[in-house]
């Protein structure tokens, strides 16, 4: 095609191709992996703030003697590693946040596939907020002595996890999610008394198994998705439904008044108060023994 | 070992290895055989040239005897004789007979390592040559021989650990008072570690800087911070202050204490019971070409910051490029109606793509809204969200090469007009010129963005033009109706010029209102 084209413009083309192919491999940038970790000593509490910008991120429990560890592989060329620590108010900001500075990087997706591995303290008792961007989360909380979980995320999914027992006490869990799809499994072992989930639109999974602590109220507002519950047979739970274009099947509850009810909720050992508030959407319930 | 018995062994290895009953081992897998011949002669072409050592690393236990040589550019050589199979940096390369005379002489060999530097282990596996070996015990030790035929000389920073000196006045500083921002770093421990050798002066203020592996005995307390270059930095005692290494690891054993922060750039952080009581860094991979001052405040990180920006506004120019000549071969029509738009109505062009930016975000929320609100419309929210933001890129990119093209074109055309010789006046000529007029201004940007005052404007400068056209560009887009609107801009004469009327009557056009026929306006007295 470009042997048809006239002189000038020919040697125009030529010298746009010939520009592509040298800025190409000019600006091409790898990986780069980096780690920040701190040991354990006379720390009585931690303020951990996670702020992961684009990506996959990890948090998990560290291991014993570890305060806190991150090891992220991220693209020098638009984001930093952030690792802040503050001894006096024992509170420290780990992540990835971006530089702010442009530029063309010229690489694959995978290649540029930024990831971090968050690893927290089990022993000390901790306040957890998390930032994410476009980010992708998995969050095993499972073993931390959360005081209090705040999660931000405006990503594609966010999964998060409480696999073991909290051995503190928790005082709220508020997750605040834009067009994510969130999913919050074994809450009861998270063992806290508020929790708040907010959507925009992407789907709500809630797991209401695990080992509550006491009495505790759950509200989930979402704009546009579907709601799916959880929920263990033996817990005592009050629904409060909130609805304007969406769909419940209540089968399994029992009506009472303007609320529904799991069978035996005056005498279940742990009740939890349930507000849902769809907009446009569904709310699925499946009970688990 | 000569090419042809090269060959010949590898042949003759790759039989050995197929062929050979390897069932009746615990650790034999079936797909060993098709995975160990193609391992071995992955292995036997890999060896490259002569690399440097700067390290060994010995192994040594009741089922493996291994030995590893650290190399320069943070790659690894590891030769393992691990239970019945030979393992070469990882990878299954063969099975030798456990307790035969090739596995008793790399264990004295690898004994021997442990004791002695790593030039004389380079040297002393090179002449390796194992007594009353089986043929195919033979192979395995020529497989060795071939893979480890690249281990060079130890570097330089291997071979003479030592205290370096104070840099000169404006020589190379690296401060280490401060480890949090280790990518600010990076590029100064990267340069020392460059240009590591017998002249090396690195000036570490308040501190001191070390050439090759260091120890500190555990008796010993060090105070300030401490920067190793080139190898390892094994801590025993008290440090009383931040360290940092470059391509080399931290070892804090039992007892150690690091009273600072410690940061590892190409090495690891390893605490072997030793206490670091504040931040472990790592830094590993390639260096951003945005973060790689040669000093602080050197000429050459406005030259980086230059180059980095170069080769952006190059990859935007060119993707523009790319896209307009596409347009030009595809969509040429509706590229010239709109750029014609822009030629005959600027002004109007311009209000009209204010008034769009204004408009673009609430006309979708509008429109989103709408359609939710329409109950049956909520399906069609994904499609129309896509198609909607795809409309509004392909208006704005295409609003601006059609003003590239305008641009172009006016200035070729009064070049004509001037008498000028002109190459060839087509599309493609016209964007390559009309880009012309934003891309002078961003190398200008480029060229001096750098002076703190001159810089700012000319970024202002830059920034309001493009936006200026780029408006332009997408009010005539909404005007000419992405190029279908043909009458608009004037491009298409109008239908009663094309009669046969135009052909002899007075001409419609160019003539007085008062002049024309039928015209309302009273002919001027006499």
């Amino acid at each position: 095609m470009m042997g048809s084209l006239p002189g000038a413009t020919g040697r125009s083309v030529r010298a746009a191709l010939t520009a592509l192919l040298v800025a190409a491999p000019l600006h091409g940038q790898g990986m780069q992996q980096a780690s920040a970790a701190r040991q354990l000593f006379d720390q009585t509490s931690l303020h951990a703030t996670v702020s992961f910008a684009a990506g996959t991120v990890i948090l998990k429990p560290a291991a014993s003697g570890m305060l806190y560890r991150m090891t992220a592989d991220f693209d020098p060329l638009r984001f930093v590693p952030v690792s802040k620590y503050d001894g006096a108010a024992q509170s420290v900001s780990l992540g990835i946040q971006p530089t702010g500075q442009g530029g063309i990087t010229v690489s694959s997706r995978a290649h540029l596939a930024q990831s971090a591995t968050i690893e927290l303290s089990r022993e000390v008792p901790l306040v957890l907020d998390l930032n994410l961007g476009a980010a992708e989360a998995t969050a095993d909380l499972g073993g931390l002595r959360l005081k209090r979980v705040s999660m931000a995320t405006a990503g594609s999914k966010a999964v998060v996890r409480f696999s073991q027992v909290n051995p503190g006490r928790c005082d709220s869990l508020v997750v605040n999610a834009g067009a994510a799809e969130v999913t919050l499994e074994s809450l009861g072992n998270s063992r806290c008394q508020w929790i708040r989930l907010g959507g925009g639109a992407g789907g709500v999974n809630l797991d209401l198994s695990g080992a509550w602590a006491a009495e505790a109220r759950v509200r989930v507002s979402v704009a546009v998705g579907r709601v799916k519950l959880t929920i263990p047979k033996d817990l005592g739970v009050e629904l409060t439904l909130e609805q304007f274009l969406s769909s419940f099947e209540p089968k399994g509850f029992v009506r009472n008044g303007k609320v529904w009810q799991t069978p035996g909720y005056a005498q279940a050992t742990h009740r939890i108060a349930v507000n849902l508030s769809t907009t446009v959407g569904g709310v699925n319930v499946t009970w688990v023994p | 070992m000569r090419p042809e018995r090269r060959r010949a062994l590898a042949l003759a290895a790759v039989v050995l290895l197929i062929t050979r009953p390897l069932a009746a081992e615990e650790t034999y897998r079936w797909t060993d055989h098709f995975t160990t011949p193609v391992e071995f002669f992955r292995i036997w072409w890999s060896a490259a040239q002569s690399t440097p050592v700067r390290d060994h690393i010995v192994t040594l236990s009741a089922d493996q005897t291994a030995l590893a040589f650290v190399l320069d550019g943070d790659r690894t050589l590891r030769v393992d004789f691990d239970a019945g199979r030979l393992l070469i940096d990882g990878h299954l390369a063969g099975r030798y007979p456990a307790g035969g005379a090739l596995e008793v002489s790399w264990r004295q060999l690898v004994s021997d390592a442990a004791r002695h530097r790593t030039a004389a282990v380079v040297t002393s596996l090179h002449q390796w040559q194992p007594a009353g070996l089986s043929a195919e015990e033979s192979i395995l030790a020529a497989l060795i021989h071939q893979r480890t035929a690249e281990l060079g000389a130890p570097s330089p920073v291997a071979a003479s650990p030592k205290a370096l000196p104070q840099a000169a006045p404006g020589g190379l500083t690296i401060p280490l008072n401060d480890l949090s921002d280790a990518a600010r770093l990076e590029p100064l421990l990267r340069r020392a570690s460059r240009e590591a050798g017998p002249d090396l002066a690195v000036t570490v203020p308040g501190g001191e800087a070390r050439l090759g592996r260091y120890s500190l005995g555990s008796g010993a307390t060090l105070h300030g911070p401490l920067l190793v270059i080139g190898g390892n930095a094994e801590i025993f005692g008290t440090l009383d202050g931040n360290l940092a290494t470059v391509d080399g690891d931290i070892i804090v054993h039992r007892g150690a204490t690091i009273t600072g922060d410690v940061l590892a750039v190409g090495g690891d952080v390893n605490s072997e019971g030793g206490d670091i009581r504040g931040e472990i860094r790592t830094l590993r991979g390639a260096a951003a070409p945005a973060a790689v001052p040669e000093a602080e405040g050197a000429p050459a990180s406005a030259l980086a910051t230059a180059l980095r920006r170069a080769a952006g506004l190059a990859g935007i120019l060119t993707s523009l490029l790319v896209l307009g000549m596409s347009a030009v071969l595809f969509a040429k029509q509706p590229l010239e109606i709109v750029s014609d738009t822009i030629a005959h109505s600027f002004a109007r062009s311009f209000v009209v793509g204010v008034l769009g930016q204004i408009m673009l975000v609430p006309t979708f929320g509008m429109l989103v809204v709408g359609l939710i609100l329409s109950v049956a419309g909520i399906l069609l929210v994904p499609f129309v969200v896509v198609v909607y933001l795809l409309l509004a890129v392909l208006a704005i990119v295409g609003g601006g090469l059609a003003m590239a093209h305008a641009a172009g074109e006016i200035w070729t055309r009064r070049r004509m007009a001037t008498g000028m010789l002109v190459g060839s006046p087509n599309s493609y000529r016209y964007l390559w010129l009309g880009l012309g007029v934003p891309a002078a201004l961003w190398s200008a940007w480029i060229l001096f963005g750098w002076v703190p005052l001159a810089g700012s404007l000319m970024l202002g400068l830059a920034v309001l033009v493009s936006w200026l056209l780029l408006t332009v560009g997408f009010g005539a887009t909404l005007l000419s109706r992405g190029g279908l609107r043909e009458g608009f801009a004037g491009r298409v004469l109008p239908a009663e010029s094309l009669t046969d009327e135009y052909l002899w009557a007075t001409p419609q056009f160019g003539v007085p209102a008062a002049k024309r026929p039928g015209s309302r306006t009273p002919p001027p007295l006499p």
